[in-house]
């Protein structure tokens, strides 16, 4: 209907309308490709987000003991990540195994559990340690840390506070015997 | 002069019960003292002056801890004279039957409850920080 001539001509102020109309409508579609044609535009983006499981950080491990400690690795990105090489960094001496330690494909959105076994040789002081494991793919990279404390199988300490209260004890009769004789 | 004697007695008496009273508490505030520094001490990271420091506080508790057990025998020795001499004093003045003798009994296991009290605060004092450790 606004279209609609009168006797051929469209009249003057139909025709001033109808050309609004035209850069109306010339605004709303281009506000409704523009951002489609974003979305065709975005980039491909690579995000690998590592993290510790919940109840697996600040383990307490018994050194000379293997202890697992459990890892999820999530692609968060919108593309798939290939070859993901994990590796740990963690105190000389200690032996980490990381199961898998290498992942071939993950996929945009999904995850997947690692493990980690973690053995700390038997002469390994009492102490809290930082283990930090590296998920590395040739797009990305990421890591994360967790803390594991470690407790001695044999502690020496207590034993010497144990020897030094036997021989306060040792003490305090051989005074008491000694001294505290009614005179 | 019986008079003057009995003051005396009672003055030293007095004496008495606050030297032992300064050596328990004494005792046992510096044993708990010692605990918590011992305690910060194990719980931070462990170095070779870290332990030095530990074990000269632990040697601290052992020497205050058998001078306060030797002070409360002497003082438990001092007692049971002073009070033997007022109980033979009110023997001779006829009014003994105002002291109970077995008090003097009582004395003794109070000074045993002292030196036990000392004692175990001392031994927690030493053996936690160790522990901890």
């Amino acid at each position: 209907m606004i279209f609609q001539h009168v006797n051929g001509y469209y009249p003057f102020r139909m025709r001033k309308g109808s050309k609004y109309l035209w850069f109306l409508l010339v605004v709303i579609a281009f506000m409704v490709l523009v951002p489609s044609g974003q979305v065709t535009a975005q980039e491909d983006r690579f995000e690998l987000v590592l993290r510790v499981l919940p109840g697996y950080y600040y383990r307490e491990i018994t050194a000379g003991e293997e202890s697992t400690l459990y890892l999820a690795i999530s692609n968060i990105g919108n593309q798939a990540v290939k070859d993901i090489r994990l590796i740990s960094d963690h105190p000389r001496g200690w032996h980490v195994d990381l199961r898998p330690d290498s992942i071939d494909y993950l996929g945009a959105g999904s995850s997947q559990t690692i493990d980690v076994s973690v053995t700390a040789p038997s002469g390994t002081e009492r102490g809290e340690y930082t283990l930090t494991i590296v998920a590395e793919a040739s797009q990305t990279r990421t890591a994360t840390s967790t803390v594991v404390r470690v407790e001695s199988a044999f502690s020496l300490w207590l034993w010497i506070g144990v020897g030094l209260a036997i021989l306060v004890i040792a003490i305090f009769v051989m005074v008491y015997l000694r001294l505290g004789r009614e005179r | 002069m019986i008079e003057r004697v009995h003051e005396h007695i009672i003055g030293e008496l007095g004496t008495n019960t606050r030297t032992d009273t300064i050596f328990v508490l004494t005792a046992i505030l510096l044993n708990l003292i010692t605990l918590g520094i011992n305690s910060g001490i194990a719980s931070s990271n462990n170095n070779g002056t870290q332990t030095i420091v530990m074990f000269t506080f632990v040697v601290l508790i052992i020497v205050v801890n058998l001078v306060a057990e030797i002070g409360l025998i002497r003082g438990r020795q001092m007692r049971k004279k002073l009070l033997d001499g007022l109980l033979k004093m009110y023997r001779d003045q006829g009014v003994e039957g105002y002291y109970d003798p077995t008090l003097l009994s009582d004395y003794t296991t109070r000074y045993n409850l002292f030196m036990l009290a000392v004692l175990v605060t001392g031994l927690i004092a030493i053996v936690i920080p160790f522990i901890i450790r």
